[in-house]
């Protein structure tokens, strides 16, 4: 055999040259995971070695593999591209009054969400762009590990895939940038490192409590597949829940932004009409079998939590009493549903939450939506 | 007046599109988009620690092949490809500051004017200078 061949007897897998099997190696199975995996992905990987002089490891990645799905911001004019995986949601501050909502612990900036304090970090003050006092609209809620913080940026553009190319050595060692990245206009915008940022801004990374990741995963439950999940308050204080993947959006509308079309709420959103399904009469409705006495003042009142749901290509608003909160848990323990419109019932965030049958709810033949939109041509979002 | 050997030169750029790094180091003057590749820039004026360039005249671009890939310095103006021979070179002398002492590593007596003879993989060697812009 030739000596590429031979080389590559290091690859098969229960091939070993180790004396002892330890519980870290020596039972010849580290190789074959490697070309494995690498293969798996489009790579190959090849040795080439010397006896006496050392050995080199080639490992060839397409570069497909560096595409991440990014939000891109601008701050001070500049834009910034920072990787969906560290975000959990945006908030927008109110125009004219960038202040409010905005309060200090004795001198840092928080940011109260959901009755919880969101450290602030301003990327303009981070990155040294701006002379005068930090500034921002809107608030990227980012997380690491299990610590969140919202940063603080000009303006939000739209989510893209982006090319992720690394930067030059003299650049490499900047820590809250990840790379760089060309635009579909030919311009550059430098990717953020989430973590770097953290870092740099001092959040602690740590749990609150002050135990390590490392710790809590020896906690069963996360050998479960736990997934993101939006808690709200359906109606009449019942807790809901619905995957964070179901949901296109959450927002926050104007009540005298609600309009009538027929006997059904609508509201002008992004371009198209939404339809708007209150969530306590739908609930309500099931439960007793006959259409609940409409209790609901039009227009409403103030201001109202509407999770945008996308099915089957069509957008729809589900109108909640408030959003509660986005958690990552399991939804191992549970009952099967205990009324209508309802999956099942299950511990969320330690406290029994009912999972919310979106697909029956917008099926439901009383509301008539589906039939209504199929005449509707609907530009998605 | 500088000179960098012509076999390390890939191509020059007669306008440079920019795009800053904030807290970069100081002489790097940002990312440039050399089709569809990310390449560094290096303003020459602030390694070779000289004054700032003026607006009204932008810079020109020499991308040059280092050790690390292409870097791309920022430069005034570009002059002829001459050939020069031994016998015009002279090192630096010893009253060169000594951080400099590396990056210019000697001058070609030409007639009438002094080129400086850059070493590039020096010049795009900033350890040791001061970090971060202010």
């Amino acid at each position: 055999m030739s000596s590429t061949e031979a080389l590559n007897l290091i690859f098969l897998p229960g091939v070993s040259t180790a004396e002892k099997v330890t519980n870290v190696s020596g039972r010849g199975v580290g190789m074959d995971v490697v070309k494995t995996n690498i293969e798996h992905v489009g790579g190959s990987v090849e040795i080439q070695t010397k006896l006496g002089e050392g050995s080199t490891f080639k490992i060839k990645v397409p570069l497909t593999l560096a595409i991440v799905p990014a939000l891109v911001v601008r701050s001070v004019g500049r834009r910034f591209a920072i990787p969906q995986m560290n975000l959990v949601e945006l908030v927008r501050l109110d125009a004219g009054q960038s202040g409010s909502g905005i309060e200090l612990v004795h001198g840092a900036p928080v940011y109260r969400l959901r009755g919880r304090l969101l450290p602030l970090v301003y990327l303009d003050r981070e990155l040294k762009l701006r002379e005068e006092e930090p500034n921002g609209q809107n608030i990227l809620v980012l997380q690491v590990d299990s610590r969140r913080f919202g940063l603080v940026v000009d303006e939000v553009h739209d989510t893209e895939e982006i090319v992720v190319k690394p930067l030059g050595k003299h650049l490499k060692g900047i820590r809250v940038y990840a790379g760089a990245t060309i635009m579909g206009d030919g311009q550059l915008a430098l990717i953020l490192d989430v973590p770097g940022l953290a870092e740099s801004a001092g959040i602690k990374t740590e749990s609150p409590d002050g135990q390590t990741i490392k710790a809590s995963a020896l906690n069963t439950k996360d050998t479960v597949e736990k997934q993101k999940l939006v808690l709200f308050d359906g109606a009449n204080g019942s807790r809901m829940a619905i995957p964070l993947n179901a949901l296109a959006r959450l927002e926050k509308l104007a009540g005298s932004d609600v309009e009538r079309s027929g006997n059904e709420w609508v509201v002008q959103y992004r371009g198209q009409i939404l339809p708007l399904i209150h969530l306590s009469r739908v609930l309500e409705v099931r439960r007793d079998g006959g259409l609940a006495p409409n209790d609901t003042t039009f227009p409403p009142p103030g201001s109202i939590d509407v999770l945008v749901i996308q099915e089957n290509g069509r957008l729809f608003g589900l109108i909640v009493n408030t959003i509660i909160d986005i958690v990552e848990d399991t939804t191992e323990v549970r009952i099967p549903a205990t009324r209508a419109g309802v999956l099942y019932s299950a511990v969320i965030g330690e406290r029994v939450t009912e999972m919310l049958d979106v697909s029956g709810i917008l099926q439901a033949p009383e509301q008539g939506v589906v039939e209504r939109s199929k005449a509707m041509a609907v530009v998605p979002v | 007046m500088f000179g960098v050997e012509s076999q390390n030169i890939q191509e020059v750029l007669r306008t440079v599109e920019l795009t800053e790094v904030p807290l970069a180091p100081k002489a790097i003057a940002g990312l440039m988009n050399l089709r569809g590749q990310i390449v560094s820039a290096l303003d020459l004026r602030q390694r070779l620690e000289l004054n700032d360039r003026q607006k009204a005249h932008p810079p020109t671009g020499v991308v040059i092949r280092t050790v690390d890939g292409l870097m791309g310095l920022l430069v005034d103006g570009i002059g002829d490809v001459m050939d020069v021979d031994e016998s015009t070179f002279e090192e630096s002398p010893e009253t060169l500051a000594p951080q400099m002492r590396s990056v210019i590593v000697g001058v070609h007596k030409l007639k009438g004017n002094l080129m400086h003879v850059l070493d590039t993989s020096s010049v795009c060697d900033l350890k040791g200078l001061q970090d971060a812009k202010a």
